[in-house]
């Protein structure tokens, strides 16, 4: 295998690849980043078996051939690399790279044993998000997912496609966070995907822009980007039916500006972190002012009042302030609205649409986050 | 001495001066072993060596100014500040500052020999280490009985859990049901024994915490209960209140489930968080 390439794309590929490589000590294979050259074309490839990726990238290419280098020494290296182009030559164990005035001479891995990688099939449901609107929906939905593998589900967010529509969603069992998208193709299925790759898309969405292409198929799912793409395994199991937790209706709502209540909540949790259990800070709702309160005797105590329109009864709830503020944040609008039933049973959050008269706002319906209070 | 000890009465301790006589008898070093106390009876006054031995009748709680020295493995030395001194009826002795949640800044485990000469006690023991405690003023000297120790009852252990899952095999997995608790195999009784909704076994190990140890356990287990004809084949469930990533992955590489289970709800008793579901 011999090709040279531009340092900068090459740097970046291996980079994206990395991504991927598995960590196990038990499959040494998997610490590595497979390269082949086909043609012009070099393709990297490293799963750890969960989450796999691979991209081609232009180079140009004098013998074809496979290698499978050591992920973190690649990485290591062309990170460090002069700012000249790139060549590589590889034969049975040793990989030769060439930049400027600097060698490296890396040994190899048996390539034999790499896994071969999932490919998506021809004739799988497809469909085409904007890699902006793509990398919203999941920094909006996936923080709700469960980090506790306890419960495998709940570690994974639910992707619903219909006719038209993509719904987002994941929980875990405290909190559940749900967005709707339009869908420009409408291919009908349910994928439940780790946390985990969809970030690693997100972030892929993110670097490339464009669009991604949602590749569906019965035991894994594939986002591709141009000459890019990721291939994650589909979590087992049924996710709960999230529909039938959102509430039938509200009794109050809080109309208050998003970026206020998430400095006021912030700034009032810190007398309770002292504790590895999160002190739960309270809101006292009144008709036109929320008053945040947080502390233990312990610690101490903190409280700080901002303007809010409430309609109906005045409400005291407490929430784990970290869900609360990863909902809030999560929102992105300038206004939220929160809807309560009582002080025990989950509070409905989300962004306002813009309008004239703050307590005027309506909901937005694309996305929403159901937060269970705390018992204090 | 220049203040008078305080004087509890207790079930035969006559808590008295300092200058008791008493003994610590026997000892391994200072930080382990096992201990046995006997001691003299306190006489009222005045500096004496141990004379006699007999058991301490409880505990006695010292708080004196004192200066502590202990020569053994090594050399230390608590220069002089007021101090707990604790003689545990085992023999014990321990010397605590205020503070330091529960652990002594000097101790010596029993087997001890304590030699109370009144403002002195040397406590030594068979490995040649002594601890020597020079009091300069004593504010507190109480003895107290405090009779038999029923230990420590611990919630949520593995009998328990066993008790409760035997009793809701279900809640490991659906259509699970009971055959034996404690099924004998010949290396050790397997947790339970069950039958799952397909009439096959399931053996199940239970731990309070799972870690890889339980998981080599029970695969030791199902090696020897897949070798009877007429269970085998069967599969294995690890059940735990919390499972270690480590031991998961190596029972998963053997086929063998992990389950978490609640031990409050398995209880019946709901726990105190709210939940969406």
């Amino acid at each position: 295998m011999k090709f040279r390439a531009e340092r900068g794309e090459f740097v970046d590929a291996v980079s994206w690849a990395l991504r991927s490589v598995g960590a196990r000590a038990t499959l040494p294979t998997l610490s590595g980043v497979r390269l082949e050259v086909r043609g012009d074309r070099l393709v990297l490839s490293s799963t750890d078996l969960e989450l796999s990726s691979e991209l081609s990238l232009p180079v140009q290419g004098e013998r074809d051939g496979i290698a499978l280098v050591p992920g973190r020494l690649l990485g290591d290296v062309v990170r460090t690399l002069p700012n000249a182009a790139v060549s590589a030559d590889a034969d049975t164990d040793r990989l030769r790279l060439h930049c400027g005035r600097a060698q490296f001479d890396l040994r190899l891995m048996s390539a034999e044993d790499f896994p071969r990688l999932p490919e998506p099939s021809a004739d799988a449901a497809v469909a085409v998000l904007k890699a902006e609107e793509f990398a919203r929906t999941v920094a909006q939905v996936a923080r709700a997912a469960s980090g506790d593998d306890a419960r495998p589900v709940l570690t994974g967010v639910t992707l619903e496609a219909t006719a038209g529509t993509l719904t987002a969603a994941a929980t875990d069992s405290y909190r559940l966070a749900m967005r709707t998208v339009p869908w420009d193709q409408g291919a009908e299925c349910t994928a439940l995907v780790p946390r985990r790759a969809l970030e690693e898309a997100r972030r892929s969405a993110e670097l490339l822009g464009s669009e991604v292409r949602l590749v569906f198929e019965p035991a894994q799912v594939t986002f591709a980007f141009g000459d890019r793409r990721l291939t994650s395994r589909l979590i087992e199991g049924t996710f709960p039916n999230f529909r039938q937790l959102l509430p039938p209706g509200f009794e109050r709502r809080l109309d208050v500006d998003r970026g206020e209540l998430l400095e006021v909540v912030r700034r009032v949790a810190v007398v309770g972190e002292v504790n590895t259990a999160a002190t739960p800070v309270t809101l006292h709702l009144t008709a036109d002012a929320v008053r945040v309160t947080a502390g233990s005797g312990e610690v101490g105590q903190a409280e700080e009042s901002l303007p809010g329109a409430l309609e109906g009864e005045p409400l005291q709830i407490a929430f784990n302030p970290r869900y609360l503020t990863d909902g809030l944040d999560a929102a992105g609008s300038e206004r939220v609205v929160l809807e309560f039933r009582n002080e025990l049973q989950p509070a409905v959050l989300r962004p306002a649409v813009a309008s004239n008269a703050p307590g005027d706002a309506a909901p937005a319906a694309d996305f929403l986050y159901l937060l269970m209070p705390v018992r204090v | 001495m220049t203040t008078p000890p305080t004087r509890v009465s207790s079930v035969g301790v006559a808590a008295g001066s300092l200058g008791c006589a008493g003994r610590l008898v026997g000892g391994t070093n200072p930080r382990h072993g096992r201990h046995t106390f006997e001691e003299g009876p306190f006489p009222r006054s005045g500096v004496q060596a141990a004379s006699r031995i007999a058991s301490l009748p409880g505990v006695r709680v010292v708080i004196a100014r004192c200066r502590v020295d202990y020569a053994g493995r090594l050399s230390a030395t608590l220069p002089s500040a007021v101090r707990l001194v604790l003689v545990k009826a085992d023999g014990c002795v321990a010397v605590h500052a205020d503070g330091g949640a529960y652990k002594p800044l000097n101790w010596m485990n029993a087997p001890n020999t304590l030699v109370d000469e009144g403002s002195r006690w040397t406590v030594t023991n068979p490995q040649g280490e002594a601890l020597t405690i020079t009091f300069e003023q004593v504010h507190v000297d109480i003895a107290h009985d405090c009779g038999e120790d029923p230990g420590l009852t611990k919630d949520g252990v593995e009998a328990h859990l066993q008790e409760l899952l035997a009793a809701h095999p279900t809640a490991l997995d659906d259509g699970l049901t009971l055959v034996r608790r404690e099924y004998p195999t010949d290396i050790g009784p397997v947790d339970l024994l069950c039958r799952d909704g397909d009439g096959a076994s399931v053996a199940v190990e239970i731990k309070r915490r799972g870690e890889i140890d339980g998981v080599e356990q029970l695969s030791r287990y199902l090696e020897r209960l897949n070798r009877d004809p007429l269970l085998r084949p069967v599969r294995g469930v690890f059940a735990a209140q919390r499972i270690r990533p480590q031991a998961r992955v190596l029972a998963e590489e053997r086929g063998i489930s992990c389950v978490e289970v609640d031990y409050d709800t398995l209880r019946g008793r709901p726990s105190d968080e709210l939940r969406l579901f």
